[in-house]
Order: structure tokens, then C-alpha cells, then sequence
């Protein structure tokens, strides 16, 4: 996707809101099963950051990949194996494989590209490039 | 809330079907929009009752667990790090703000035999059922 001004955990944000937003495709959302990490971009002066909430994935289970301009997270969530006697009373968590993409837009520096992982959180942080000044162009008699 | 059987997780596929659990209230998420409400998973084995708690982004020491009177209470605040300039935020998914939850304790539960770890991003407590006790039985005196 690229990347554009989203907010759907604003407080005006209602529930028919989010059905809009589902319908239309602007909030990806699994098919079936599936976990889908949330996703926030900012914009943090000399750089752009993506912060990826994945807890209780390990360090090992996640993929950064930059190519094409286009940034890629995957990975997978694993729910931890029942054994028999194991008796679940409440499920809330979402588990299983995800992917997400984005479009980088042109000022930042993929080559650059810094990701780390704490408390459960991606942090990818992508350089911006220095702003070119427009290169004036002496036309020949 | 009482620890009964539920799992919206795995019933919530189309989006109908989401709005409708929300209009229900039966997701606490839902209860709360805009607000950060810790996804939970709780499960039982052996003589263990076992809570995982999603906290994504929350520094230790930020949370607070407490067991009192049969009820547990898993409390905290999950704090925004970045700071954002320039243009600011160009997409905003990630929910934040202070959260409580609470869950009423099966009368076995043994409120002294409580753990709680904090790892990549997940809270997980377990708590120790006490061994079944056999029903006492009591002599009544009798006086004629």
C-alpha cells in the first residue's frame, strides 16, 4: 500500500466506520484465519520510521526486505501447542502468518534500512535522503 | 469478568460478522474505541490457570498485576516513544493509552502462587489452583 494518512483507532472512528474501511480494503484484514500486525509510519524529521506490533513472535520468525522500493515485514505468529489436557477458556489473540508491503516513497534511503525489535515492537527506521535542489538547466543557444 | 468459555477469535471472519460482536459488546476491545485493551488468551493445564496478555511496545515496570479478594488486575500504561516531526504520523494503527482488566479467580485459584512474566511483548501469569479438597464432613451434636 502506499503510504497515505490513516487513523482507525481514532475515537470517531465507529464501528461502521471500520466496517467501511474493511469493505473497502483500507484496512487490511485477514481472510479466515489470520494475523495481521498493526502498522504505524512516522515521520521523524531526518527520518522515516515503521513501528510493527508483533508480540510473542521471536526475533528469528520475522523478515525485513526492502526491494524495488517496496518494504516488506513477514513472519509468523505461532499459538503455543495444547497439549491434551490442555483446556483453553478464553481466545483472544490472533495468531498465524502475515505479510505486509509498503511503498516507500522517493526521499527515503532503502539501501539504509535499521530494524529492531523490543518489547514485542518492530521498529524499522529508513534514513530520508538530503533534499536535492532542483538542478537548473542552462539551455544552449 | 467470570472465566468461562469464549473465543472470539476464532469465530470473526467476515467483517459482518465483526460488526455484529461489536454492536453485541461482547469484544472488550469494541467496549472501548480508540482505547488500548490487552488481547488476552486464558488457558488451563494441569493444576495451572494460565493468562497471556499482548502488551506490544510497554516498558517493564509499566505494568502493575494484583490479586486481591478472588480478582485479578492486570493494570498499566502503554506510552508513545516516538517522537514525530516534519510531516508527523502518515498512518496510525497501533492503539495506546492506560488499560486495566480484570478477572474474577475461580474460588481453587491460590492467590499466594502467582507469576507473572513479561516477554517480547507478552504478559503471562499463572496462577496455582489449590488441590481439591474432599467435602469435610461435619459431626452435628445431639441433645435429646
Amino acid at each position: 500500500m502506499n503510504i497515505l494518512r490513516y487513523e482507525p483507532h481514532n475515537l470517531f472512528h465507529s464501528a461502521f466506520d471500520r466496517l467501511a474501511d474493511d469493505l473497502m480494503g483500507f484496512l487490511p484484514t485477514p481472510t479466515g484465519e489470520g494475523f495481521l500486525p498493526r502498522v504505524d509510519i512516522v515521520d521523524e524529521g531526518k527520518q522515516l520510521a515503521l513501528e510493527v506490533e508483533v508480540p510473542g513472535i521471536e526475533k528469528d520468525a520475522l523478515k525485513v526486505e526492502v526491494h524495488q522500493g517496496v518494504l516488506t515485514i513477514s513472519g509468523e505468529k505461532q499459538a503455543t501447542k495444547l497439549e491434551d489436557n490442555h483446556k483453553v477458556h478464553r481466545s483472544e489473540r490472533v495468531y498465524g502468518a502475515f505479510k505486509r508491503s509498503f511503498t516507500l516513497p522517493d526521499n527515503v534511503n532503502g539501501e539504509e534500512v535499521q530494524a529492531a525489535f523490543k518489547n514485542g515492537v518492530l521498529r524499522i527506521t529508513l534514513p530520508k535522503r538530503p533534499e536535492l535542489a532542483p538542478k537548473v538547466v542552462e539551455i544552449n543557444a | 469478568m467470570n472465566i468461562v468459555h469464549y473465543e472470539p477469535g476464532r469465530v470473526i471472519n467476515t467483517a459482518l460478522e465483526r460488526l455484529a460482536e461489536d454492536l453485541m459488546g461482547m469484544f472488550p476491545q469494541a467496549q472501548a474505541p480508540g482505547r488500548f485493551v490487552p488481547s488476552v488468551d486464558i488457558s488451563e493445564i494441569g493444576d495451572s490457570l494460565i493468562l497471556q496478555l499482548e502488551v506490544p511496545g510497554i516498558e517493564k515496570d509499566a505494568i502493575k498485576v494484583e490479586v486481591h479478594q478472588g480478582v485479578l488486575t492486570v493494570s498499566g500504561e502503554k506510552k508513545v516513544e516516538r517522537q514525530s516531526q516534519g510531516k508527523g504520523v502518515y498512518r496510525s494503527e497501533r492503539v495506546f493509552g492506560a488499560f486495566k482488566r480484570t478477572f474474577t479467580l475461580p474460588d481453587e485459584v491460590n492467590p499466594e502462587q502467582v507469576t507473572a512474566k513479561q516477554e517480547n511483548g507478552v504478559l503471562t501469569i499463572t496462577l496455582h489452583k489449590r488441590p481439591e479438597t474432599k467435602p469435610r464432613q461435619v459431626t452435628i451434636s445431639y441433645k435429646d
